[in-house]
């Protein structure tokens, strides 16, 4: 499991770093490593031509780094910077042919541009390699689904331009698979998240104060024994996510829950419901492979098997749960162990 | 291992587009069929892929027929059930809200398209409606407007022989055209009586037209009105229209409309247009061409009998041509042939057609031949047209005139 979050400290240094970064390009103390975290930092404050040019410094140093060119990628994106992102993603999708996020993430920006076909045949090499990746599954429901609105419009010889429906598409923010030589590097700051994410940072979630008025508290019965009611709470999540009581359901994320990407929770809310209600039937089995518990955290890795209408998959996740008040709720959630 | 659980979608998609129509026993093996249009050929293809071997291969199948035919929409509407179906929500024909009629209309052209191919008529059974064909006629065309289907058939010594079918759109209100501007499309059996080339029409007509003689003598007898009933083809905007779609004439796809063009000779290609074609196995089909031909046989030789009981026993109480009922008709034939000594009646170039008519009416045929005729005091040669109609199990004339 990979997390690219950073520890607070770090980001107090990245702001204070910022401008002796932007004159260096990272060629110095923090090291490129640092240097990619602090880009994160920056990416995820919404600083994005500061964020931008830490990672390009730290690519100077190390430009085939797989973690940096894919949060270059990013931030491209997030600066409309479509065809150069598409560069970037494409380049890492010759360099690590084995990842899928980067096809993905392609994927989502070819149909951006309305080119569905290109979307879809990225998507299917980010599934080629990677069977069980249900982010690309999801994208590529929703790019067939387009490619199927098309073909009926022009059967209808109805004449309109359909770029409005991209917005359903995810973007992965994260590399979970690695390759070798970043994964070792982020091995070490591994602890270091866990600590920081027990403790929420309300200034980076503004979406946060309606969301959590939204959401129905989730109902479990506690025992006291902490493995046990961390395994009712990750069973009862489940439950009604394939009961499709998303109210319920949403319930069950902190109100510091790590959205994907860091987008804003309102947002995530609204997409998790768009993809949830929808369905005719869900139905999720969780078999849980290991809970480890450190005070208040647990961490709870599962073997999820989703089925939704056609859509079947089959992997391994992981819960981080935070006990708040006489509550467990999650606070990060992963695909993979 | 994630996948898209493919066995489920395609099958319900597969069964749903099939379920447009009944399908009556196993279809035949789509190997063996020589398909007349290519289109119709990938779009029956892809259903079977479908069945068979799953949505890949059928959107394969689908997409090539659209790029090669990017105005052919019901392509473009199956294209976008499997696609849903590979989004993970199946559907067929019920995943569209907005313009239900065409909805409904290209749902009719699929079930038209497919019910040729898996609810086919026996391999080896003969239209009833052609039951001779004259030596002049070398193809025929044979239309089913239930089925929306338009049969070429060649002529082997007097005997139909399969070429090729077609998809066919009718008039809107579907056939037994009444009056003018009921847009419905003539039931009968008409002639094609002239080519218009494409310079003359507009886009809508497509590549040419051949317009028909309807209203025909029997039309005329009916009070039945309106004109202008033509075969043509389609817009270019537009492969293929729904099969209840014209003002009353026949459409056919452009590329259908060339090949049915090289068969066809105006002022001598027949055309029957019918609700329903009835098949019969050859033997049938024989049985039933003997009975007609016999009975023109007898009425032929008790004519050159000049016993005029006999003769005027072939003419049903209803007979009327041209205004003439069956008393004045008698009378008239007696006071001829009283002074004659002898008649003698050659027929030839004969062709025979059971008429469509309405389910209910009785059977009928439209019987047209050369007729050499030399007498005593009189001789003439000309086409002659006789409508038969079964009374009992007798055939009996109930019009007679000369053919134009």
């Amino acid at each position: 499991m990979l997390n690219i979050n950073l520890s607070r400290k770090l980001r107090h240094c990245v702001i204070a770093c910022a401008a002796f970064a932007l004159l260096f390009s990272g060629a110095g103390f923090a090291g490129p490593a640092e240097d990619t975290k602090d880009a994160t930092k920056l990416y995820q404050q919404g600083k994005l031509d500061q964020a931008l040019s830490k990672v390009n410094g730290a690519l100077v140093l190390q430009p085939k780094d797989a973690q940096g060119r894919f949060l270059k990628g990013l931030i491209l994106t997030e600066l409309k910077k479509s065809a150069d992102a598409i560069q970037v993603f494409t380049g890492l999708t010759e360099d690590y042919p084995e990842l899928p996020e980067p096809y993905n993430n392609l994927a989502v920006l070819y149909a951006s541009q309305g080119n569905y076909d290109k979307a879809k045949a990225a998507l299917e090499l980010a599934i080629h390699t990677h069977p069980s990746y249900a982010t690309a599954y999801e994208n590529l429901g929703d790019i067939y689904a387009q490619l199927a609105r098309r073909s009926y419009d022009k059967a209808l010889q109805l004449d309109k331009s359909n770029l409005t429906a991209q917005g359903k598409l995810s973007m992965v923010k994260d590399i979970f698979n690695l390759p070798k030589v970043a994964s070792t590097e982020t091995a070490k700051s591994a602890p270091v998240q866990v600590a920081a994410a027990t403790k929420a940072d309300p200034k980076t979630e503004p979406g946060k104060p309606v969301a959590v008025t939204a959401a129905k508290p989730a109902n479990v019965a506690l025992s006291g024994n902490a493995s046990a009611d961390v395994k009712a709470t990750v069973e009862a999540w489940a439950r009604a996510w394939a009961a499709k009581d998303t109210a319920g359901y949403l319930g069950f994320y902190a109100p510091d829950f790590e959205t994907p990407g860091g987008m804003a929770r309102a947002v995530w809310e609204t997409q998790r419901k768009e993809r949830i209600e929808p369905k005719k039937s869900i139905s999720v089995e969780v078999k849980i492979i290991k809970t480890s518990l450190q005070g208040n955290v647990a961490t709870v890795a599962f073997r999820q098997i989703y089925r939704a209408d056609a859509v079947k998959s089959d992997n391994t996740k992981t819960l981080r749960l935070v006990k708040t008040g006489d509550r467990w709720l999650i606070n990060a959630e992963r695909s993979g162990a | 291992m994630a996948r898209i659980t493919r066995g489920l979608g395609c099958a319900g998609v597969a069964s749903a587009l099939i379920g447009v129509m009944p399908v009556a026993g196993q279809p035949a093996p789509l190997a063996s069929i020589a398909f007349s249009n290519e289109v119709e050929a990938s779009l029956v293809r892809a259903l079977e892929s479908l069945r068979n071997d799953g949505i890949k291969p059928a959107l394969r199948e689908l997409d090539a027929a659209l790029v090669k035919n990017p105005n052919f929409r019901l392509g473009h509407f199956i294209k976008g059930d499997l696609l849903m179906a590979k989004a993970g929500t199946p559907t067929a024909f019920s995943g569209q809200k907005s313009q239900p009629e065409l909805v409904a209309s290209l749902k009719d052209e699929a079930k038209a398209r497919f019910s040729r191919y898996f609810d086919a008529p026996p391999s080896d059974s003969l239209p009833t409606a052609l039951l001779q064909l004259s030596p002049d006629q070398q193809h025929v065309l044979l239309l089913d407007s239930e089925k929306s289907r338009m049969y070429v058939y060649k002529n082997v010594d007097g005997v139909p022989s399969y070429v090729a079918d077609f998809y066919v759109s009718v008039g809107k209100n579907g056939i037994e055209k009444e009056r003018q501007g009921d847009q419905r499309t003539p039931l009968g059996v008409y002639q094609v009586t002239s080519s218009v080339a494409r310079e003359k029409l507009i886009d809508f007509y497509g590549p040419g037209a051949f317009p028909l003689n309807y209203p025909n003598e029997w039309d005329k007898r009916n009070a039945k009105t309106g004109s202008g009933i033509w075969i043509h083809g389609t817009p270019s905007s537009t492969y293929s229209r729904p099969p209840r779609a014209s003002d009353g004439c026949v459409v056919l796809t452009n590329d259908d409309f060339a090949r049915i063009a090289q068969f066809v000779i105006p002022g001598i290609t027949p055309i029957v247009i019918a609700s329903s074609v009835t098949w019969q196995s050859p033997e049938q089909w024989l049985a039933t061409r003997a009975t007609l031909s016999a009975s023109l046989s007898d009425w032929k030789s008790d004519w050159e009998s000049l016993n005029m009981d006999k003769y005027l026993a072939h003419y049903s109480p209803k007979f009327d041509a041209e205004g003439k009922g069956i008393s004045s008709w008698a009378e008239n034939k007696r006071r001829i042939n009283a002074s004659k000594n002898f008649v003698n009646v050659e027929i030839s170039n004969l062709s025979v057609f059971e008429y469509p008519l309405a389910p209910d009416a009785l059977p009928m045929a439209m019987i047209t031949f050369d007729q050499n005729y030399k007498s005593s005091n009189n001789s003439s040669k000309m086409k002659k047209r006789q409508y038969w109609q079964r009374e009992g199990d007798q055939w009996k004339i109930i019009y007679e005139a000369a053919a134009s």
